[in-house]
């Protein structure tokens, strides 16, 4: 059934955040002043690559109003950072590698100050040859960016043999695609206030979407033991992956440290743009074999992705990328490799997506490319190849099992978008307007994968002040975690919105939840909340029916207090919390679902898309409008269903930006965009097309997941079917993002002939 | 126009209208219907003396040229991006943030808001606030296109828009009565 | 927070009386000042490309004289160089007179740009997107030197600006007053269908920088007869310009589907526009050729002709 507000109803809620978010009332942490504060600033390399001569500090520390000073010397702990490793220093010490590196950072008693600081600090290069593309890095006589070498991560996949099985193809689709490098654009940049506290203790007011992960990293620079460190990490400007690794936290934390007083540091948006990760740049080879039936017999991957100077999650997002580049049909004999390689670009890493945009937009490529050579329709050539329940997963592992492929090839099939297309195709009044349909499909893995620890764990509470608490380590980045926990809470335990307190993003109080990403803190909560509704339930009641004297059975949860079962109000939980004296609290550890089979990074859950877009190609200017969308989305029950819409339409037009405009492109090493007055993501006119999301909630008989995140799914299959509408519309194939328009341009007056329509 | 022409005096003396001594020159201006004269520097932004001399934080730093619109509030009821706007420039006038919108509680353009799910972060929206409060003030029934150029200069990257052009729709719906 | 400021140097601003004060102000400053007047594309350059701000601001909106648009015995169309671009967007004679130019405002920036932006400084930028759509109509400068009011063709601005170094704008200590675009009343042409089109092409839908934008005006008449063609091409930092030997071949030819193939590798041939980071130069002039010859299609049908 199509989700919006009217079909939705009762369970249409109004945001706990919201009222304070539209009056402008919501404090940030970048919106955050303390008495005495500082305000610090980095300074970043002058170059892509180069070695670092002479570094001096003393004019900056001498100048009035400048409190600190610091370089790689003042770091007591690790100089360095990174998520799966921390590879990247904290201040370079000798050598920079991107134009983000920092080599020293400041407090001073204003913004201005502290950049005249920055100006006075005496940095000697040595500029050293800039690689600024993984094939250049890869080469044998690349001066190499690591001690280990370019390559961060090579991954690898294979099954059958594809080599004897494309001799047995009677039609092969080789094609090289590459995707953009796309910035994640919050809204908020970085930033945050860090306070030192008494006992030598320090508090991070700063976003990230894993506040543990935060207060281990800062620990690890530092040399304070994690509890020593608070880190407090909602609400957030948006994120979208980009504010998970550390990025001023670090400088936050040494400055305010060293100078005995706040220090605040917000990122301007060049800067952010600067320093900040990217999505992964791409160039994603396959080769891809159909025998005469149109059956797959043969896929052949090769990824080579830009990760830019240090690690970060580029492992970990290649791995995904190659799992996606194989998944979702059929495929008799793969072989996939993909490289992660350095360079001295941007630091690429964690993106909505999590490599899996790129590699579906290659891989739905292939099936479009496919399905022409067989002269199919390109839905019904899906069909004949889609992934059907019980198959394993795309390595082969073992996975939870729904039939959500078929379900949302299903759905889309019967859309009225998709049975335009096979209509007579629509007049338009200018003829150099040209309309076509196209369709894409995904599935989308969540959780971290196999081999990485996946935590899970909340606890509820019933507060002194009667208050039930809901207590977790995710974090309010706008995807609405605070208002879909409340939903769950009100829809499965009875409880009014006025009983309930969400506590989250203050690593102080809150349990190992593990990180708000990849798709997995819906599917967590509701699990924990299920594994403690029992628990919590029974403390309570079993309290109320001692202190009231009625029979256990006779009770239950409801809203404002404990209820008998005529939903008769017996005891508020005010009265409860004041009378039994005690805290009570439950709480639940577990792990992220993960399968059994041994392949690091391999899922468990996934989610599963179907797209299908509507452009009009103006080959005029050859620009494409994307006029209609209709997704298909199989993700179980929808928990919340403004969440859920919002994540569909927020991603898919993420996604719009990355298939026609985005590219924070670079030129040996620098970036050729800086701000938003270049780097042009959508405005409402380029996303005022009608969105049509249309869940499909039914899980398997047993399945015991329940409803799956959808913070990604919606923004991983878009790409692929706006290029299959193009090719619908004007006939030529897409293989590198955003669309060049000068690609679909054609000269309808130029001929010196009479043009069709005239 | 300014009114700052104090320390003019015939043509020849040019020096004389300089208005940024190091500590000669006081804005005075209306912030959210209250009059504010200040001790700032001519040249500084807007963004700034909002957030942070007079701590409304409800209006957002982010791009810093112009090209968002977190930044936006209203001066003289037209929108205007703080952080394109310097002190000299809002001389006399009167300025409304996002504060002075919601000061008697929740405007129903922000209800609208809250209504449709027209936000998810909400760093945005702010200024999506202010922009559909100036169009609306201007154009009660504005036409689809009409919308969509009062919000061009507002950037959203969590929603897609789709849940803000169906608040701003809804106001104009509950304005319509 | 108040006294951040004290130690570190922030631009002087100035306000002058009058637009002889502004002058000699920028006389005696030279390049250390720069005349403000909406500061909107300043702060694009100080902020995005990293120039520093100038030492002064030699703020024009002081002068108190030069914004408002007015017809002037229904000849001559003024536009004061500090009217906001907002103001010209709700002008009605701009919509009346000028459509093209109306088109062409909307088509910048965004309503709250607009608001601080003026007409003045879109010209003074030297690669505003009012520029082709001014120069179609043939529009006038009116600068302030010191002394004197000067009238000068918008034209012969812009070619000085082309065949002069790069900064020449820069060095011009010139105030612009006024915008005078001489109105054609109807009675001066015979019969025929105008023919009025601006369109700017970007890299999004809305609020973005050009690639390139295209303004056209003229005629056609029922027996395929064209007349009066003034056409311009700017936008991508390209200077503004005529395209005077398409308008010339245009001119009392009549409207064939050939005549249209000619025209385009005329455009694709001849047209002044360079490459950049986003678009070559040929996606720009096949872009601006392909948008003139829809146009004229578009309008020949309308004629009858198709």
């Amino acid at each position: 059934m199509l989700l919006n507000r009217e079909t939705s109803g009762k369970r249409w809620r109004t945001r706990p955040d919201g009222e304070e978010k539209v009056t402008g009332k919501l404090v940030y942490l970048t919106d955050m002043s303390a008495s005495g504060m500082l305000f610090g600033n980095v300074l970043r390399s002058a170059f892509a690559h180069a070695r670092i001569i002479k570094l001096c500090t003393d004019k900056a520390m001498a100048l009035p109003g400048v409190h600190a000073v610091l370089t790689f010397e003042d770091i007591p702990g690790l100089n360095g950072f990174g998520i799966a490793k921390p590879n990247q220093p904290v201040f370079c010490e000798d050598r920079v590698r991107y134009v983000g590196d920092a080599v020293a950072a400041v407090a001073a008693d204003s913004e201005e100050l502290a950049d005249q600081a920055l100006k006075l600090i005496e940095v000697e290069y040595e500029a050293l040859p800039v690689i600024d593309d993984p094939e250049q890095a890869l080469a044998e006589d690349a001066m190499l960016l690591h001690p280990e070498g370019n390559l961060l991560h090579r991954a690898e996949y294979r099954r059958g043999d594809t080599a004897a099985a494309f001799d047995d193809c009677v039609h092969i689709v080789e094609e090289t695609y590459f995707t953009p490098r796309q910035m994640h654009t919050y809204m908020e940049t970085e930033g945050g206030l860090f306070i030192p506290g008494e006992n030598g203790r320090i508090t991070v007011y700063s976003a990230t979407q894993h506040g543990l992960m935060d207060r281990l990293q800062l620990s690890r620079i530092t040399g304070l033991p994690e509890s020593d460190i608070r880190v407090i990490s909602s609400p957030i400007g948006g994120s979208f992956g980009g504010k998970d690794e550390l990025n001023v936290q670090p400088y936050g934390v040494l400055l305010a440290l060293r100078t005995g007083r706040p220090v605040k540091l917000h990122n301007s948006r060049k800067e952010s743009v600067r320093a900040g990760i990217k999505r992964h740049p791409m160039k994603i080879t396959m080769k891809t074999g159909v025998n005469r039936e149109g059956k797959l017999l043969a896929h052949q991957v090769r990824i080579v992705a830009d990760t830019g100077a240090y690690a970060t999650l580029g492992a970990e997002v290649l791995n995904f990328a190659l799992e996606h580049a194989v998944s979702g049909y059929r495929f008799e004999n793969v072989e996939a490799q993909g490289y992660s390689v350095y360079t001295n670009n941007g630091v690429s890493g964690e993106f909505r997506g999590f490599g899996g945009n790129q590699a579906i937009f290659a891989l739905e490529g292939q099936m479009d490319r496919l399905a022409e050579l067989l002269g199919m329709d390109p839905w019904t050539f899906r069909a004949l190849n889609l992934r059907q329940i019980g198959d394993p997963g795309p390595l082969g592992q073992r996975i939870a099992q729904t039939d959500g492929a078929k379900q949302v090839w299903e759905v889309l099939a019967q859309s009225p978008l998709w049975m335009e297309r096979s209509g007579p195709s629509g007049e338009t009044h200018e003829p150099w307007i040209r309309t076509g349909i196209g369709a894409a499909l995904a599935m989308h893995g969540a959780g971290l994968g196999f081999g990485i620890p996946d935590p899970g764990a909340g606890r509820l509470a019933l507060a002194a002040d009667g208050k039930i608490e809901a207590i977790f380590g995710y974090e309010e980045f706008g995807q609405g975690l605070i208002a879909t926990l409340e939903q769950m809470l009100i829809e499965q335990f009875g409880f009014a919105t006025e009983d309930l307190r969400i506590v989250i993003g203050d690593t102080d109080v809150v349990p190992d939840s593990g990180s708000s990403t990849a798709s997995r803190a819906t599917s967590m909560m509701w699990t924990a909340l299920r594994n403690m509704r029992p628990a919590f339930t029974k403390l309570l009641v079993e309290k109320a029916a001692a202190l009231t004297g009625t029979p256990y059975e006779q009770l239950e949860l409801g809203a404002g207090g404990i209820r008998n079962k005529a939903g008769v109000l017996l005891l508020t939980f005010e009265q409860l919390a004041s009378a039994a004296g005690e805290p009570l609290a439950v709480k639940t550890e577990f792990h992220y679902p993960v399968t059994p089979d041994k392949r690091v990074g391999a899922h468990f859950l996934y989610t599963y898309a179907a797209v299908a877009v509507k452009v009009e190609v103006n080959t005029l200017t050859g620009r494409v409008k994307v006029v209609d969308q209709y997704h298909a989305v199989a993700a179980g029950p929808v928990v919340n269903p403004q969440g859920f819409l919002g994540q569909i339409e927020g991603g898919s037009g993420m996604a719009l930006g990355f298939t026609l405009s985005e590219d924070a492109f670079m030129n040996s090493g620098r970036y050729g965009v800086n701000n938003l007055d270049t780097y042009l993501i959508p405005t409402v006119t380029d996303l005022n097309g009608s969105v049509t999301v249309v869940p499909i909630e039914t899980l398997p008989e047993g399945d015991i997941y329940g409803p799956r995140g959808v913070g990604e799914i919606g923004s991983v299959a878009l790409a692929p079917a706006i290029t299959s509408a193009v090719h619908h519309a004007v006939g030529k194939r897409i293989a590198k993002l955003p669309i060049e328009p000068h690609l679909l341009q054609e000269a309808p007056f130029a001929q010196k002939k009479e043009v069709s329509g005239a | 126009m300014t009114d700052n022409h104090a320390m003019k005096q015939g043509a020849p003396q040019v020096t004389s209208s300089m208005i940024s001594s190091e500590t000669s020159y006081t804005l005075d201006c209306d912030v959210n219907g209250e009059p504010v004269s200040m001790k700032v520097q001519p040249s500084r932004r807007l963004l700034f003396i909002l957030r942070d001399d007079l701590q409304l934080t409800g209006t957002k730093r982010s791009c810093e040229i112009g090209r968002c619109g977190a930044c936006m509030v209203l001066m003289d009821g037209k929108p205007v991006n703080a952080c394109l706007t310097m002190a000299y420039q809002c001389a006399g006038k009167k300025i409304t943030s996002i504060e002075g919108l919601s000061g008697r509680g929740v405007h129903p353009i922000q209800q609208a808001f809250l209504d449709e799910g027209g936000f998810q972060c909400g760093y945005c929206t702010p200024g999506m606030v202010i922009s559909t409060k100036a169009l609306l003030d201007d154009n009660p029934r504005p036409c689809k296109a009409e919308v969509e150029e009062a919000l061009s200069g507002n950037l959203c990257r969590c929603t897609g828009y789709g849940g803000i052009l169906r608040a701003v729709y809804k106001a104009i719906e509950t304005a319509d009565g | 927070m108040m006294e951040q400021e004290n130690r570190t140097s922030f631009p002087k601003v100035w306000q002058p009386a009058d637009l002889s004060e502004a002058w000699r102000l920028k006389h005696m400053l030279g390049d250390a000042a720069v005349y403000t007047a909406g500061t909107t594309y300043l702060r694009t350059q100080w902020e995005a490309e990293g120039a520093a701000p100038p030492g002064h601001f030699i703020d024009l909106c002081s002068t108190g004289l030069l914004a408002g648009i007015e017809l002037k015995d229904g000849e001559l169309l003024t536009i004061g160089a500090l009217t906001t671009l907002a103001s010209c967007r709700s002008s009605a004679l701009l919509v009346n007179h000028v459509p093209v130019l109306m088109e062409a405002v909307r088509a910048i920036a965004a309503p709250s740009v607009r608001n601080l932006a003026t007409i003045g400084g879109n010209v003074a930028s030297t690669f505003g997107d009012a520029l082709p759509a001014l120069l179609v109509y043939e529009a006038q400068l009116v600068w302030y030197d010191g002394k004197l009011l000067q009238v000068e063709p918008l034209a012969d601005w812009l070619a000085g600006l082309r065949h002069a170094a790069a900064n020449h704008a820069a060095k011009d200590n010139r105030i612009l007053k006024e915008i005078r675009i001489p109105i054609a009343s109807d009675s001066d042409v015979d019969s025929g269908m105008r023919l009025e089109m601006y369109k700017k092409i970007g890299r999004r839908e809305a609020f973005t920088p050009s690639l390139v934008s295209v303004a056209m005006t003229g005629r056609i008449h029922q027996d395929g007869l064209l007349s009066g063609f003034r056409i311009a091409l700017g936008g991508g930092g390209a200077i503004a310009q005529r395209l005077k030997e398409v308008e010339s071949l245009l001119q009392h030819a009549n409207y064939t589907q050939p005549l249209l193939g000619t025209i385009y590798d005329m455009i694709v041939e001849n047209a002044e526009l360079q490459g950049d980071l986003f678009a070559s130069a040929l996606y720009k002039k096949q872009t601006a050729a392909n948008l003139i010859l829809s146009a004229l299609w578009r309008a020949a049908g309308q004629a009858g002709m198709h």
